[in-house]
């Protein structure tokens, strides 16, 4: 088991060299994906421009949702950087030989390609989340640290999961995987804001049948004690954990599955 | 010109292929629009009035923008930077004809096919869930698919800019994603220029950046009527002919590089 994370980790720090061969291209990105990102938040600071609360929460509370959601995303995003060439590997044929390799084919694609330019990114949401907890009212309890801290890695754990889960679409149809930045980029989109301002078919789609809900906002109505206009049951709020381990499960299974299904396209 | 006509529809058809992308494409521009459509209609339930918008307009905003996303083609369009790295532009700059004019043809036949396959469907699901607000005089339509097609032009210039610069650096993609960053947010498709404070407001006025969305999206709201709508329409027209100007002075001098390198 070592081993085998042994040459995960060669594989991964291979292509980490491959991106610092371009240096003013690699830091010309890095900041891109920062500005990206930073310029996505100044649409929030646009919004309290003119509002003091959106749908009852103030900026920093918006902000806490904003920044560990960009945050655990891009860091997901950094991990399954390769996801978007799946499409690519599969129709050149390149697939063949990640199943000849005594490797998990997930592990190979992951390693395939890790893009740091994605830290620039993680950077701002990591910054936009450190303003929002200077400026929010918490009553730290340590059951507050703990749902606060199971929050932010069971996002990381979910955002992944929709990754693989989303992108196995590749294995069944190669043009249509557009469909899977949807719930991946658009997650992000979705869990940075309240949930309760979307429409309630909006909400159960993206909220609870992909578990967007557990992401964030869940938890977050516990560390912040905000009132949930929703309804849902209190113990909804201390489940992300839970939710996360699941979601893995079933993204699991599901990668397994359209693996199996995988036909080469020969040649 | 039957030149350039032949070019566009060979860009339109070259997009037709791909049935599947675009059908994924749609959906995923659609549930991008129903995102921000919410986010506008939880500002304005609290702040009914900004900039002269109603709700109904601004969620038209919303979904009329996301239409535009793929015609302006703002991500990851670096077809001529792939011919610079393959050194395929050499050849290509030497056939008879405009080189600019040729993938501004290409790209104007692009952006027809994105437009109507990409753009309608999300403005009409939008329609279907979301009150929005469709142009009252007929007549709109027209200056919107003008202001539509200068919108393409202008766009088309800047990313013409960021793949010759493919040119001077190895990797195009670092230019590209600042410029995209940029262009996303200073054009107006992130939020309406509008919304902003004064002074940023003011600033953006004087950019070329505005001409991609926000002056398009003026007609479409009515924003503007008679002579505003000509001013509007010729305030497109001038940044489309300042930057392609600049694109044609980075073409000849990325060709004199491209000779030193060549000889």
């Amino acid at each position: 088991m070592a081993s085998r994370a042994g040459v995960y980790r060669r594989l991964a720090m291979s292509r980490v060299r491959a991106h610092f061969e371009y240096r003013v291209s690699f830091a010309l990105q890095f900041i891109g994906a920062f500005l990206l990102n930073f310029l996505e938040f100044i649409a929030v600071l646009v919004i309290f421009h003119h509002i003091s609360f959106l749908a009852g929460w103030s900026l920093p509370e918006v902000a806490f949702l904003y920044g560990s959601s960009a945050f655990m995303f891009k860091f997901a995003d950094m991990l399954m950087t390769n996801m978007d060439r799946l499409p690519t590997i599969i129709r050149m044929g390149t697939f063949d030989q990640v199943l000849t390799r005594p490797l998990g084919t997930l592990g190979q694609v992951m390693t395939g390609d890790v893009d740091l330019r994605q830290i620039g990114a993680m950077t701002q949401g990591c910054l936009v989340f450190l303003y929002a907890l200077g400026h929010v009212h918490i009553e730290w309890t340590p059951e507050r640290v703990a749902v606060l801290g199971s929050m932010l890695v069971s996002a990381a754990a979910i955002f992944c999961g929709i990754f693989v889960a989303m992108n196995s679409i590749a294995f069944w149809t190669t043009d249509a995987r557009e469909v899977a930045n949807s719930f991946t980029y658009g997650g992000q989109a979705f869990t940075e804001y309240p949930l309760h301002i979307f429409g309630v078919w909006m909400r159960r789609l993206m909220g609870y049948l992909i578990p967007l809900a557990f992401v964030n906002y869940l938890p977050s109505l516990y560390i912040l004690g905000k009132g949930d206009p929703t309804h849902t049951p209190v113990i909804l709020r201390f489940l992300s954990p839970v939710v996360a381990v699941a979601v893995l499960a079933v993204a699991g299974a599901i990668w397994r599955v359209s693996v199996r299904h995988y036909r080469s396209t020969g040649s | 010109m039957r030149l350039w006509w032949e070019v566009a529809r060979r860009g339109f058809r070259r997009y037709a292929t791909y049935r599947g992308a675009t059908f994924a494409g749609v959906f995923t521009n659609t549930v991008f629009g129903f995102i921000r459509a919410y986010v506008l209609i939880a500002l304005f339930a609290v702040a009914p009035h900004i900039a002269g918008f109603h709700v109904s307009e601004a969620v038209t905003y919303t979904f009329v923008s996301q239409g535009m996303l793929m015609p302006l083609y703002l991500w990851g369009w670096q077809e001529i930077a792939d011919t610079v790295y393959s050194g395929q532009i050499a050849t290509d700059l030497y056939r008879p004809f405009d080189y600019q004019s040729y993938w501004l043809a290409q790209d104007l036949g692009r952006a027809t096919y994105h437009g109507i396959f990409r753009g309608v469907p999300p403005f009409i699901i939008g329609a279907i869930f979301f009150t929005l607000r469709v142009p009252h005089d007929p007549w709109t339509w027209l200056f919107f698919a003008l202001s539509f097609y200068l919108a393409v032009a202008v766009s088309f210039a800047m990313r013409f800019m960021v793949n010759l610069s493919s040119f001077w650096l190895l990797d195009v993609r670092g230019v590209h994603g600042v410029a995209a960053a940029a262009w996303t947010l200073l054009s107006g498709f992130t939020i309406p220029l509008q919304f902003f404070p004064l002074l940023a407001k003011r600033a953006l006025d004087v950019l070329p950046f505005r001409a991609m969305f926000e002056l398009p999206l003026n007609i479409f709201l009515e924003r503007v009527h008679g002579f505003g709508v000509v001013s509007t329409l010729a305030l497109q027209l001038f940044w489309v002919v300042v930057l392609l100007g600049c694109g044609r002075v980075m073409l000849r001098a990325a060709t004199r590089k491209l000779v030193l390198q060549g000889g």
